[in-house]
């Protein structure tokens, strides 16, 4: 009887254990999503790639560890004129995979373009 | 039926028949003492494997610190320069707008250090990322120099402890190297200067 409490307890212990790598690329892949919709937000900011809505930016992104697997990382736009004009709302939606789980991070802001909106 | 042979240890006799212990039940307890005693073994050596690792990763540069460093002094900045070497790595890049003075930051022996200058002489430096292995600064604006705002395109690889896949102890044919090599990029426009009608 005790040796089975003993391997439960094991078991149970080696399962919290071997999150923590799991965990660490969690903390990437969201790191990461996150630095690549601020990119978009600033090259849009200036001008760079155009203020439009789009299901996928089309980044090439490498992964955060040299020599890993690129991520699956897809960033899509949401332009939406707001009240006043030449003003935008623009919502960055991340969709990613980490060990098989799909995942998503949200960014929300407002751009100011004078004549020069979506088209 | 023949009663069963048991193992004389020395000790007293008793009066029942259950008196003293088998060949068999001795075995078997040694058996369960030889798991038990390898089960802790096995726990202590993890458990310093992970103590180890711990210390170690306390060592590793804080990265999401140095990208909040690194995004306020660039976003604060008024105008920027990049200067390239010729194998296209950042001899350093120079932020202006700060109010003491120019702000340097350049990678040097392994050390990506921060310099605040004023009138041409360093008034703090601080290193800013340890174990840095490549930095890259490229300035870029839409409309030229006196076009549209200035983005700043950084890139940085440094190294840090990778995690471990597994507690457990393997093989020395199955380990992985003890540091890995991370890369990251920043984009950021410059807006000490405001960003005229795009923000």
């Amino acid at each position: 009887m005790a040796l089975w409490i003993l391997l439960v307890a094991l078991l149970s212990g080696m399962a919290l254990v071997m999150q923590q790598p799991r965990v660490v690329r969690r903390i990437d892949a969201e790191r990461q999503a996150v630095a690549v919709m601020e990119w978009t937000l600033e090259e849009m900011r200036a001008g760079l790639i155009p203020l439009q809505s789009t299901p996928d930016v089309g980044w090439t992104v490498s992964s955060f560890v040299v020599g890993s697997p690129a991520p699956d990382l897809k960033v899509a736009v949401v332009v939406v004129p707001g009240a006043t004009p030449g003003l935008y709302q623009v919502s960055l939606t991340a969709r990613y995979t980490v060990y098989g789980q799909r995942l998503r991070r949200r960014l929300q802001t407002m751009i100011w373009r004078q004549g020069g909106g979506p088209p | 039926m023949r009663p069963r042979r048991r193992l004389n240890l020395g000790l007293p006799r008793g009066k029942g028949p259950e008196t003293g212990y088998t060949l068999v039940e001795m075995v078997i307890s040694l058996l369960l003492l030889v798991l038990v005693v390898e089960i802790a073994a096995q726990l202590l050596g993890e458990t310093q494997q992970m103590l180890v690792d711990a210390g170690r990763e306390a060592l590793d540069p804080a990265a999401a610190l140095v990208a909040v460093r690194l995004r306020a002094d660039i976003m604060g900045a008024s105008s920027a320069i990049a200067m390239v070497k010729p194998d296209l790595s950042c001899a350093y890049l120079e932020l202006f707008g700060n109010p003491p003075g120019p702000i340097f930051y350049q990678l040097a022996a392994g050390t990506l250090t921060r310099t605040v200058a004023a009138g041409g002489v360093p008034l703090v430096s601080s290193v800013v990322l340890r174990d840095a292995t490549a930095f890259h600064c490229v300035t870029s604006s839409v409309g030229g120099a006196t076009g549209g705002p200035t983005v700043v395109l950084l890139a940085y690889r440094y190294r840090r402890s990778r995690t471990r896949r597994s507690p457990l102890m393997l093989m020395p044919a199955l380990w992985a190297p003890p540091r890995e090599e991370v890369r990251e990029s920043l984009i950021l426009t410059l807006r000490g200067a405001g960003l005229g009608t795009a923000w």
